[in-house]
C-alpha cells in the first residue's frame, strides 16, 4: 500500500508494528523480509518514486578536511534510494575485517565473518546475483577464459564480485521490488515522509514516536513498537544527532560516538601494469563489457598481518583510457546529482574516444590500477549538525573526512606487493604513481583522491557503548527499541564495496527484531 | 737541472702522462653486450627509459656507478631465473615507481654507461 504524505492532513497519526524510516537497500530489503507476516509495517521514504530537487536539498551540507563529493549529490533521497546510482558491485567482506588487528585502532567487529554469512546467501538472493560463491575456482566452471595471472595466492589472489542487475543504469532496488512493495498487504509506505526528529520516552529508554515532514508544511507522527533508522550513514547519524531535546547531546550519543569513525573506501589511481605480452583472458574485462561479474588482486590475510596493513584490492583498467580519464572527485562535483552523472559519463566517453587512436604497441598490453582499499578508523572523521536549518527545520549534516598514515602507508605497500608479485610471476612489470614513490610521505595525498560514495561507521557496532552507537544486533546502546540498519553500523570498512554486506547485515538485524516482536 | 735529476723527474713526469692512458685501457672493458640488455623490459621500454632508469640506479646506488663493477656482478648470470629469484627472495628496487629485480636494474645501469643521454 503507498500513501503520498503531502495528500495527508496536518499532524495525522500513522501506527504500526515496526517503522522502517529509509526506503533504500537497507530499508527496501528489511521491508521485504517482513511481506507475508502478521506484523503492519510502515515504511518512510524522504522522497517520491522520481527525482525531487527540493527533497534532494535535504542533502546539501558542508564539507571539510579532505576533498570530498557534495553531500547533496553522494546520495540520492527517492524510493529505491542511492541503488539508483549504484554500480550494482557486490562481494563479501573477507574473514580478516572481522577480526580486532594490533595495527589498526579501534578496529574489531562484534560478529564474525561466519555470523553472517547465513545472511550473506540471503543478500545474494535479494539482490538478484546469482549462486552465493564467490570464489574464482567455481565461476571458471560458469564462465569460460576467466583465465587469472599466475600469481602465488598466497600473498596477492583474485577476488571475484558479482555485479547486481538491480544496479542504477537498471533504475535500482525501485525497479525490481516498487510493486512487490506496493502490493504487499501488511506494508504501507509513506513517500514524502522525511522524519527530522525522533521522540523518546521520559526517561530516554524507549521510542515513542517519530515526526515526519514533507514541503507542503505538514507533519506526520508515526507510532510503532520498534523503529529501524535505514537513511545511510549520513543521515541516520544526523537524525540521531538532531533529536536533541531530551538527550542533548543527541539519541545513543551519550558518549560522544555517534557520527564519528565516518569512513569511506579510497579509490585511487595507483599504478601502472605493463605486460610483456598479451595475457589472454576474460578475468579483467572493462567493467560494462561484462556486467556480470569483475575480479580485482586482492592481498592475503597472512602478508596484511605480516606488513600490518590495511585490506584493499586493486582493479584493471587500460591504460590508454586511464591516462585520459580525470578522477571521479574533479568530475563529480555538481550539487545536482543528474548533471554529475552526466558529467562523469560524458567524461568516461570522452577519454574512450581519445583512447582509441593511442592503444596500439606497448600500451594496447597496458593497465591502470585502481587500488580501493578501507580507511582505518579514525574518530576525527565525522559527520556532525551545524546551525544551518534545512527547508524543514532540521540540522544540516557536515562532513570532515579525515584519513590516517596508515591509510596512505597501505595503499603504497599494496601496489609493492603486487608489484612484485607482478614481477616474480614474469608477465610484465608495475610502477607505482608519483605520490606513493616516498616511502618517507605518508601524510601527503593527490589531488585525485577518491571516495567511493561508500559511508561507513558513523553508528559503528561495538558491545561497548563507549566505542559504538549499536550493540552486535545492531540495536541502539539504552534504548529498547530504536535499531541502525545499514553500512554505519560497521566497525571498519573492508575491502569490497559495501551493499552486499549491509543487505546481509540488515537481514540479520531483521531477524532480531522478528524474534524480540514475536 | 742536472741530468739524472731531469730524467728521474722526466720518467716521473712520464709516468704521470702515462698512468692515465694506463687507466683508459683499464675502462675498456670487455664482456659480452647482451650483459647489458635487460631482455623483458625492453618489451615495454625503449631505449631512453632503459637509460634513464639506469642512470638512476647508478645515483641511487654510487658502488655500483661503475661498468667493471657491474659487468663483474652481471657475469655468468642466468638472467631468467635470477631475476625470478630476485622477486622470490626481495631483492627488488623501486626506480621512479618501478618495482624492478635487482638484476634488471643492474643491466639498465650497466646499459646506460655506455649508452648516455
Amino acid at each position: 500500500m503507498h500513501t503520498d504524505s503531502r495528500t495527508l492532513s496536518d499532524n495525522s497519526i500513522i501506527e504500526g508494528d515496526i517503522c522502517i524510516i529509509g526506503a533504500g537497500a537497507a530499508g527496501i530489503c528489511i521491508a521485504l523480509d517482513w511481506i507475508n507476516t502478521p506484523f503492519k509495517v510502515i515504511l518512510l521514504e524522504s522522497g517520491g518514486f522520481e527525482y525531487d530537487d527540493e527533497v534532494q536539498d535535504l542533502y546539501k551540507g558542508k564539507t571539510t578536511g579532505q576533498k570530498y563529493f557534495p553531500l547533496k549529490s553522494s546520495r540520492l533521497s527517492l524510493f529505491g534510494g542511492t541503488t539508483g546510482h549504484w554500480a550494482g558491485m557486490c562481494s563479501p567482506f573477507d574473514p580478516i575485517d572481522f577480526i580486532e588487528r594490533d595495527w589498526v585502532p579501534n578496529s574489531g567487529w562484534p560478529i564474525s565473518r561466519k555470523d553472517l554469512d547465513p545472511f550473506y546467501a540471503r543478500a545474494n538472493d535479494k539482490l538478484k546475483l546469482g549462486p552465493y560463491n564467490y570464489t574464482l575456482d567455481f565461476w571458471q566452471k560458469e564462465v569460460p577464459n576467466l583465465n587469472p595471472f599466475p600469481l602465488d595466492e598466497s600473498i596477492v589472489w583474485h577476488k571475484m564480485w558479482q555485479i547486481s542487475p538491480a544496479w542504477g543504469f537498471n533504475g535500482g532496488l525501485s525497479t525490481f521490488y516498487k510493486e512487490d512493495i506496493l502490493k504487499a498487504k501488511n506494508i504501507s509506505l509513506y513517500t514524502y515522509s522525511t522524519v527530522v526528529d525522533i521522540k523518546a520516552n521520559e526517561n530516554v529508554t524507549n521510542i515513542e514516536h517519530v515526526l515526519a515532514k514533507n514541503h507542503t508544511g505538514k507533519s506526520i507522527n508515526i507510532k510503532a513498537k520498534h523503529f529501524i533508522l535505514a537513511t545511510g550513514a549520513i543521515q541516520n547519524a544526523r537524525l540521531l544527532l538532531a533529536s536533541n531535546k531530551q538527550a542533548p547531546k543527541g539519541l545513543g550519543n551519550d558518549n560522544d560516538v555517534v557520527g564519528r569513525y565516518f569512513m569511506e573506501h579510497l579509490e585511487i589511481q595507483t599504478s601502472e601494469l605493463w605486460l610483456f605480452k598479451p595475457f589472454l583472458t576474460d578475468l579483467f574485462n572493462p567493467f560494462f563489457e561484462n556486467p556480470k561479474l569483475w575480479c580485482e588482486l586482492a592481498i592475503s590475510e597472512k602478508v596484511q598481518i605480516e606488513n600490518r596493513i590495511l585490506n584493499g584490492t586493486a582493479g584493471l583498467s587500460p591504460l590508454s583510457t586511464a591516462r585520459h580519464t580525470k578522477p571521479r572527485i574533479e568530475t563529480w562535483q555538481n550539487e545536482d546529482p543528474r548533471k554529475s552523472v552526466d558529467n562523469l559519463l560524458r567524461h568516461w566517453d570522452e577519454a574512450a574516444t581519445l583512447a582509441e587512436s593511442e592503444n596500439h604497441g606497448a600500451i594496447s598490453r597496458a593497465f591502470e590500477f585502481q587500488t580501493r582499499i578501507e580507511q582505518a578508523p579514525n574518530p576525527d572523521s565525522r559527520v556532525t549538525i551545524g546551525p544551518e536549518l534545512d527547508e524543514l527545520g532540521m540540522p544540516r549534516a557536515n562532513l570532515h573526512w579525515a584519513l590516517t598514515e596508515l591509510d596512505k602507508r597501505s595503499i603504497r605497500e599494496v601496489n609493492q606487493i603486487i608489484g612484485k608479485q607482478i614481477g616474480r610471476s614474469g608477465i610484465g612489470r608495475v610502477k607505482l604513481k608519483e605520490f606513493l614513490q616516498d616511502e618517507k610521505d605518508n601524510i601527503s595525498w593527490p589531488e585525485g583522491t577518491n571516495g567511493g560514495w561508500h559511508h561507513m561507521g558513523t553508528t559503528r557496532m561495538s558491545n561497548d557503548p563507549n566505542k559504538g552507537v549499536v550493540d552486535a544486533n545492531c540495536q541502539v546502546h539504552g534504548l529498547n527499541n530504536l535499531y541502525v540498519a545499514g553500512s554505519g553500523c560497521y566497525p571498519t570498512a573492508g575491502a569490497p564495496n559495501p551493499t552486499l554486506t549491509l543487505v546481509a547485515l540488515s537481514l540479520r538485524l531483521s531477524d532480531f527484531v522478528k524474534n524480540r516482536i514475536s | 737541472m742536472k741530468r739524472r735529476k731531469f730524467l728521474f723527474y722526466g720518467t716521473i713526469g712520464m709516468a704521470a702522462l702515462s698512468i692515465p692512458m694506463s687507466c683508459q685501457n683499464f675502462k675498456d672493458v670487455v664482456y659480452d653486450p647482451n650483459l647489458a640488455q635487460a631482455e623483458s623490459l625492453s618489451m615495454i621500454w625503449d631505449t631512453e627509459t632503459i637509460i634513464e632508469i639506469g642512470t638512476h640506479y647508478r645515483k641511487l646506488v654510487p658502488d655500483e656507478n661503475r661498468e667493471r663493477t657491474l659487468v663483474k656482478l652481471l657475469e655468468e648470470t642466468d638472467f631468467g631465473e635470477r631475476i625470478k629469484e630476485d622477486f622470490e627472495n626481495g631483492q627488488t628496487i623501486m626506480i621512479d615507481g618501478w618495482i624492478l629485480s635487482i638484476t634488471e636494474a643492474r643491466q639498465c645501469a650497466l646499459f646506460s654507461t655506455v649508452n648516455h643521454q
